[in-house]
């Protein structure tokens, strides 16, 4: 019944990371410019949300230039179309906290099902995610060191945007692990609060 | 901003060693002694990851907030605590890790039926 839950809620979680197009969070749909929403987004420039319309067949043969585009001048740069908003929002940043967030938790499903279905051992499975711990723990502390010496001593540099999307990036996946870690060792972590 | 991370490294590393120097010298028992920095971590890690989580979503978003600068401030100072927090966590469980210390429950039914 446990691994039946596990399949079924992967299954479910799937989806999730694979849209990037309708998925409007408020359901709209054929959002016009400049949209109802903070997260507005027109890579095909059409005038209408990505979020609240199908991908067409000629932004999906753009969609690389327009991701390349995208990451480039999403952090910063991409500041003139947001001019009509800049009283309430500024520009947005794509860290891909939701779907890094489903990917981990996905991954951390199928292991955890291979697991149960005794096709990894137990060391194995909890080596695995104590290491990916300590591997996104360590980048996400060096480059958050890093940063604020940068931000401390006022360097400017044209690495400070990677560094800060990096470290984003890797506390996404360290924040997700130590969850795993606090269900792996949830006894002892009960036992630090008992007398 | 100022984040005193030399004052705030100084501090935790002088309370690690003194804490694992009174283990050490059996003033008080190895399980007072993790139990103290698993708290600490604990605390550190809801602190900063809660503010970090906090302000990632609110970029995301595409909103500034006057509170955002708060945050980040405590989300860094937390930050930093955890950063050394983490790594005496990683030295108090490291042998044991070398050997995998498996939980006292496992996640899943033993083949002899037993939890």
């Amino acid at each position: 019944m446990k691994k039946i839950c596990l399949l079924v809620f992967i299954i479910f979680l799937t989806p999730i990371v694979i849209y990037a197009w309708n998925d409007c969070p408020y359901g709209l749909v054929n959002d016009p410019f400049p949209g109802q929403c903070p997260r507005y987004e027109d890579t095909n420039q059409d005038g209408v949300c990505d979020h609240s319309q199908s991908p067409s067949r000629s932004s999906l043969n753009n969609s690389s230039d327009n991701e390349h585009r995208g990451k480039k001048g999403d952090i910063g740069v991409n500041i003139s179309s947001l001019d009509t908003q800049k009283a309430k929002f500024v520009p947005k940043g794509n860290y891909y906290l939701v779907p890094l967030s489903i990917t981990t938790l996905i991954i951390y499903l199928v292991t955890y099902l291979f697991y149960l279905e005794n096709r990894l051992k137990r060391d194995i499975f909890y080596k695995i995610w104590n290491y990916v711990l300590i591997f996104s723990f360590l980048v996400t502390g060096v480059t958050g060191l890093i940063l604020m010496i940068v931000v401390s001593q006022s360097i400017r540099s044209s690495w400070n945007l990677t560094i800060d999307f990096w470290h984003a990036e890797f506390a996404i996946i360290m924040v997700v692990s130590t969850l795993f870690h606090f269900h792996l060792y949830w006894n002892q972590l009960k036992n630090v609060f008992k007398g | 901003m100022i984040y005193d991370f030399i004052i705030v490294s100084i501090l935790l590393l002088f309370a690690y060693l003194g804490s694992y120097t009174l283990y050490h010298k059996n003033f008080i028992s190895r399980a007072v002694h993790i139990r103290l920095w698993n708290i600490l971590i604990l605390f550190s890690f809801l602190v900063s990851a809660g503010a970090g989580l906090t302000l990632l979503s609110l970029v995301e978003c595409g909103l500034a907030l006057p509170i955002s600068q708060s945050f980040l401030y405590w989300h860094i100072k937390f930050g930093m605590s955890m950063f050394w927090i983490a790594l005496f966590h990683m030295h108090s469980y490291w042998k044991s890790s070398k050997n995998i210390k498996i939980p006292d429950i496992p996640l899943r039914k033993e083949k002899g039926g037993k939890y």
